[in-house]
């Protein structure tokens, strides 16, 4: 079979089992780019130039239901970090009212099949980090009642009940109250998310969560050895809790060579006095030229299937999704360089053989899953306990 | 179906003829005095109290809480201290929130007034929840259309800066009220100036409101909610004086201040000055329910426009 019959394949199968993308940064992209102004980034148009997404473009790639991340930065804290998510939450919620003929909003997954049914994109919330709620659980349950389906425990930083994978450790994993959070998310209807965070933080929310978790975009540390990835020990427990590891394909994570160029442009970015994550027109100046002199290390559909690989071996074929981080990444694989591009892993996946029962559970069905589990536990435990008022005082002595 | 009488108006045993026995006219009844007549009014109106507080230490043990006298629906106060914030609110909001869900069989959630009014027909109180505070925007639309989402009900605008007059466009589109407690006057006109619905004051002091002040709440319809203190002649003072310059539309009632025994004295003293009826319906609760029943007609017609930034 020729690659452009594979890649036909490719896209009449995702017409029935769609890509559940587990994070998009495009809210964030549309704050720090135009002030949340809709009509000057218009994703009905074509908005190439400026993002990895827009609605076309969504169509292409075979998106059926997106996790829009409302992530907030983990350097802002208290009314601030709440307030801006509040903020984020509400840009997705304009972004739906706007585009009713491609997105529509899905808070359970009955919606995601109905959204699918109706040919609609479902649209998710997923907050990312911690900091969002300011430790209030009150605060997160109001997440939920927003729509908010995941929570990402922490973002690059720790927060103060929870150790990140790219900070130092301070908790050594989740503190009580942490434990309390994890807990209560299962009892709102929350997935937690668990990339991001320290794997003792992984391990921690393994053994306290009663819900399948989700790795809302992280790869296999053992294919590339980034701590934004997910050690075998913690894949291997996925059966047992139900989750699911979403594989992203931020280049920076999942191509040793890339993980290693990253790290000299990085230096050169903060020789230069740039925090090495901004993503600004002059960062961006600087790291073009580095670019030129360095060149870098291109990440493909390849890449990404060798994660998946490993992954569906590691956790199983029903534990595995997919997390692409558009948006929310300078770079991306060639051949996977915006949201039209999973047509082109879906075609690697059949050229390695995988089945279509495996490529739909990869796709759609165990994201579609995960959430409805979470939602049994939630009624579960909401017809057995009462809400939960804890405060980390209380539960950590701070 | 009289064959299914317990009580046939015939009986073989009741012997004389028909009419033998009349009864004896009974004597016309006693004209009901004014706290009678008080009570089955507010029995049938019962009142909208534009101001509730959550108990400050509320012990589990003490659920539900004493229910207050002659109420139909309430606002919950979502007001907290500057400095707390939106997580202070949303605190607040989550608290009474499960308040009321521990409290079935008194208390039921309302976010309109049909909701409202099916609540009390139910025989339960209706809670709305509101206001919040200017601070806990944060300056912020979004965080308006959230507190929304969660189920509030109003907003208290006590200044005018910057972000007030987009913020009452956005509150009049998404369906939120205007509380006006405490505004000055100069905010007052602004605000009205700007808003196209109603504005509640849910916890209104008139005798702080100049008159020229009073009468522009009246042209807006606005409804000044006064709180009922134990001397019910210098209540119905206030109201004499709120009705006669906003008008009648205009009265509405806040909450029971420490000593006041309920609302029956104060609609006992407005029977005796001559408040008719429909006015004192407006007063318990129409005048609220008008103000709210037209935020929402407002917000209906106002959503095509375009989303404030």
């Amino acid at each position: 079979m020729s690659a452009a019959e594979r890649l036909a394949e490719a896209r009449a199968f995702l017409a029935g089992a769609p890509v559940v993308d587990g994070h998009n940064d495009l809210p964030w992209a549309l704050r720090h780019r135009c002030g949340y102004d809709l009509d000057a980034l218009d994703i009905s148009g074509d908005c190439s130039a400026a993002l990895h997404t827009d609605l076309a473009r969504l169509r292409a790639g075979g998106v059926g239901a997106q996790f829009w991340s409302v992530y907030v930065p983990g350097t802002l804290a208290g009314d601030h970090a709440v307030s801006a998510t509040l903020e984020q939450i509400d840009a997705v919620d304009r972004l739906v009212e706007r585009y009713p003929a491609d997105l529509v909003a899905a808070r359970t997954a009955d919606d995601m099949e109905k959204a699918r049914a109706e040919g609609r994109i479902a649209s998710l919330k997923g907050a990312e980090g911690g900091h969002s709620i300011d430790n209030s659980l009150a605060t997160l349950r109001a997440l939920h009642t927003l729509g908010v389906r995941y929570m990402t425990l922490t973002h690059n930083q720790n927060n103060d009940w929870a150790d990140s994978a790219t900070d130092e450790p301070r908790h050594g994993g989740l503190t009580a109250f942490g434990r309390a959070v994890v807990r209560e998310m299962n009892r709102a209807g929350m997935l937690v998310d668990l990339s991001h965070v320290a794997a003792t933080t992984m391990r921690d929310a393994l053994d306290t969560t009663a819900a399948p978790v989700v790795f809302s975009h992280s790869s296999a540390r053992a294919v590339c050895d980034h701590p934004r990835n997910v050690p075998d020990d913690v894949l291997e427990r996925l059966p047992a809790n139900g989750g699911v590891a979403m594989a992203t394909f931020v280049p920076k994570f999942i191509l040793p060579a890339a993980v290693e160029w990253t790290a000299r442009a990085d230096d050169n970015l903060r020789a230069h006095g740039f925090h090495h994550l901004d993503t600004g027109d002059a960062a961006m100046a600087l790291h073009r030229a580095f670019e030129a002199d360095h060149p870098r290390p291109v990440a493909t559909a390849a890449t990404v299937a060798d994660h998946l690989d490993h992954m569906r071996e590691a956790a199983g074929v029903d534990h595995i999704g997919i997390g692409g981080d558009y948006d929310g990444t300078a770079f991306t694989p060639a051949g996977l360089d915006d949201v039209s591009g999973y047509p082109n892993l879906i075609a690697e996946l059949l050229d390695r053989g995988w089945s279509r029962a495996d490529l739909t559970k990869l796709t759609w069905s165990n994201a579609v899953r995960v959430l409805r589990d979470a939602e049994a536990v939630a009624r579960d435990l909401t017809a057995r306990t009462p809400a939960s008022h804890a405060t980390i005082a209380q539960l950590d002595g701070v | 179906m009289a064959d299914l009488d317990d009580h046939p108006p015939f009986s073989a045993s009741s012997g004389g003829a028909v009419g033998a026995l009349e009864p004896p006219e009974p004597p016309p009844p006693a004209p009901l005095d004014e706290t009678a007549r008080a009570r089955a009014l507010l029995a049938a109106q019962p009142v909208l109290e534009g101001h509730t507080e959550l108990p400050a230490l509320l012990d589990p043990e003490d659920l539900p809480p004493a229910r207050a006298p002659e109420a139909g629906a309430q606002f919950w106060s979502l007001l907290v201290d500057s400095d707390e914030g939106v997580v202070g609110t949303l605190r607040r909001l989550d608290t009474i929130r499960a308040l009321v869900a521990a409290c079935p069989d008194d208390l039921r959630l309302a976010h309109t007034t049909s909701e409202t009014a099916h609540a009390r027909n139910c025989g339960r109180v209706a809670a709305l929840l509101g206001p919040v505070g200017w601070t806990a925007l944060g300056g912020s639309a979004a965080t308006l259309r959230a507190y929304h989402a969660l189920g509030v009900r109003a907003v208290n605008l006590t200044r005018f800066d910057r972000f007030a007059r987009e913020a009452v466009r956005e509150m009049n589109r998404i369906g939120l009220a205007v509380d006006l407690s405490g505004a000055d006057r100069d905010t007052v006109r602004r605000v009205l100036d700007v808003t196209r619905a109603p504005a509640l004051l849910t916890r209104a002091v008139p005798e702080a409101l100049p008159d020229d002040v009073l009468r522009l709440l009246g042209e807006n319809g606005a409804v000044c909610m006064v709180a009922v203190g134990p001397d019910p002649a210098a209540t119905a003072d206030v109201l004499d004086r709120v009705r006669e310059l906003a008008g009648p539309g205009s009265t509405g009632l806040s909450h029971l201040t420490e000593g006041a025994e309920g609302y029956v004295p104060l609609v006992a003293e407005l029977l005796r000055r001559d408040w008719p009826a429909r006015d004192l319906v407006g007063l318990a609760h129409g005048n609220a329910t008008r103000a709210l029943r037209e935020t929402e007609f407002l917000s209906r017609t106002n959503r095509i426009r375009p989303v404030a930034a």
